[in-house]
């Protein structure tokens, strides 16, 4: 071997090579048809070794390879790169094949719809939803207040859409529903015709978004049951959709995931030295935003591990551990409300200083730059 | 319509940059269309492709034609296809390997393919060049516009398919490599990366205004 000219692997599109130098001294040229050759294609995309590969390493016994793929047939000799032997580069078919071949196996990669991508449009649909319905409350608020002002804050966004859309007239509600309210101006039958017809029209955009909450409640449910029963299935779906995708948010550090949806708010921390944010979209949760300021970091960061366990056993496995979960996280968060009950003493600090990092102020000496290292 | 000398098929009427059509009667992305002679050009806007953004600022690649109506062409970062679709134009002898690795924008790309027999679209990670190696050998030109942090690295992983003295087309999205250098720091040391790596560094130009935090650089391969 040693001295002689390598004898190389060489695989093409078109088929595999063995090559000497400039010299092919043995080949097998893949079936002329797109189908075969997308299939082949696909396989060496996923690192698979073709039936062809084998069959000639078999043949030539130490054989020299060039690609990473192949080391279990023979010695890498260099990285397969630009130069290709033009004995190979010649028998290469019409390239209308390998056209062919690329948009059967484009299509068909297409083909396989994640759920995940369904999930994100549906929770981006809902958003959307959620904005038509509250901008179609205030205007109707603001509309029918002009007829019917005290019945306006009287009942939910629901039911006033459903009240006016059936009924229009605070006369009419009066005699069909038990709800009992004086109007404030009288109003021709053609206005209240149009505001009617707009509160109809909430009405099914409202319940269009508590179809799409169901929806999605299912969808999580099949896909991540146990981020859905950390974080509930919208928030749940949010944090999915803001990651890109369920794997892309197992795969994710749970600091990171602390702080998805706040990135302006990270930039600002990175670039300027402002402090870091405390948390990202999972301040929706009721845990973060009812808690009072001093706890939210803690209870973020807490959650945020358990997020991530969560959505790591959803993309991996599947396995329901959600009741685990949810008990650890209370724990936790029972924890942190029992520990720190009352706000931080401002610096002077001279009792707790271990406890309380991140303003740094006491320890510095009166630095007055000790916000950079606030994350930790 | 005047050709511009450093790209075939390329022509300039004093304000827009056109590219004559390989697949008359249809726009990709909405661009429009003229006609002159029974001859169809598309018009390629500065705003939507960054190649014609760095041409419509002067760039020139140095001087040099960087290549004929039979180069084959590795474009990184193909996205929907609207640059792809120019370069298409320009190359109907050769071949544009066009690599994208969203599903979302790769849907589009699909598209312009089927109507253009020269464009072999690849749904592959450009960080992974040995699965779409067998496929596509030497390139003369390595285009590249992928916006992710490690985009310099994903250049030199895919250099090994340009040829010696092929052409290297680097569009770089500061905002994408660092956020807390400011984007001069990072182009000067992706040149000195791109130096490093044996590069020659024939130009580069900023592509504001017609892009945010963007260069465009031309290298060379010894």
């Amino acid at each position: 071997m040693n001295g002689q000219p390598p004898i190389t692997l060489i695989t093409r599109w078109y088929g595999v090579f063995v090559v000497e130098g400039e010299r092919v001294i043995d080949s097998i040229s893949f079936p002329e048809d797109p189908g075969e050759i997308a299939g082949r294609l696909k396989a060496l995309s996923e690192g698979k070794i073709l039936e062809e590969e084998r069959e000639l390493a078999g043949r030539h016994h130490p054989v020299g390879v060039t690609e990473e793929r192949l080391t279990s047939l023979g010695p890498l000799v260099e990285t397969a790169g630009a130069e290709i032997p033009p004995a190979v580069l010649s028998s290469a078919p019409d390239p209308s094949l390998l056209h062919q071949a690329l948009l059967e196996e484009g299509r068909e990669r297409l083909g396989g719809i994640r759920r995940d991508e369904l999930l994100i449009q549906a929770v981006s649909a809902y958003e959307e939803m959620n904005r038509v319905c509250n901008l179609m409350y205030e205007r109707l608020r603001e509309w029918y207040g002009i007829h019917g002002h005290r019945l306006v804050n009287r009942v939910s966004p629901e039911k006033l859409a459903e009240l006016v859309g059936v009924y229009g007239s605070v006369d009419d509600i009066r005699a069909n529903t038990s709800i009992d309210v004086e109007k404030t101006a009288s109003l021709p039958g053609e206005d209240l015709a149009a505001i009617s017809s707009f509160a109809l029209t909430l009405r099914e955009a409202q319940r269009e978004r508590e179809r799409l909450e169901k929806y999605i409640t299912r969808l999580m449910g099949e896909i991540a049951p146990n981020l859905s029963a950390v974080l509930g299935p919208i928030l749940g779906a949010r944090l999915i959709s803001l990651a890109g995708g369920l794997e892309r948010l197992a795969s994710m550090p749970s600091s990171t995931v602390q702080v998805l949806g706040a990135e302006n708010a990270l930039f600002l921390h990175l670039k300027e030295g402002r402090r870091p944010p405390k948390h990202g979209i999972i301040f929706q949760h009721s845990y973060i935003h009812d808690s009072p300021p001093w706890q939210r970091g803690k209870i973020a960061r807490a959650m945020a591990g358990k997020i991530s366990i969560a959505a790591r056993v959803d993309a991996a496995t599947g396995r329901d551990i959600s009741r685990e979960l949810r008990e650890e996280m209370e724990r936790r968060i029972g924890e942190i409300r029992e520990k720190y009950p009352s706000p931080p003493v401002k610096p002077s600090g001279a009792k707790g200083g271990k406890k309380r990092r991140g303003r740094g102020k006491g320890k510095k000496g009166g630095g007055k730059n000790g916000r950079g290292g606030g994350g930790r | 319509m005047r050709p511009l000398s450093v790209l075939p098929r390329v022509f300039e009427d004093g304000q827009r940059l056109y590219t004559l059509s390989l697949a008359p009667g249809w726009s990709v992305y909405g661009e429009r269309r003229v006609s002159r002679r029974g001859k169809e050009y598309r018009h390629w806007s500065p705003w939507r492709s960054k190649l014609a953004a760095y041409l419509t600022l002067g760039g020139r690649f140095g001087g040099k034609r960087i290549m004929d109506e039979g180069a084959s062409v590795l474009y990184l970062g193909a996205a929907s296809g609207t640059t792809v679709s120019h370069i298409s134009d320009m190359v109907p002898e050769g071949r544009i390997y066009a690599v994208e690795f969203s599903p979302r924008t790769f849907r589009g790309l699909l598209d312009v393919a089927s109507v253009r027999d020269n464009v072999f679209p690849l749904m592959e990670d450009a960080r992974h060049p040995e699965r779409y190696g067998p496929v596509v050998g030497e390139a003369d030109v390595l285009y590249q516009d992928v916006s992710q942090r490690d985009q310099i690295d994903i250049l030199m992983s895919n250099a090994r398919y340009l040829r010696p003295g092929g052409t290297g087309l680097l569009a770089l999205k500061a905002r994408s490599m660092d956020i807390s250098l400011s984007p001069r720091e990072i182009y000067q040391r992706a040149a000195d990366t791109l130096i490093e790596g044996g590069f020659h560094i024939l130009d580069h130009k900023e592509l504001a205004p017609y892009q945010k935090d963007h260069a465009f650089f031309v290298i060379r391969k010894p």
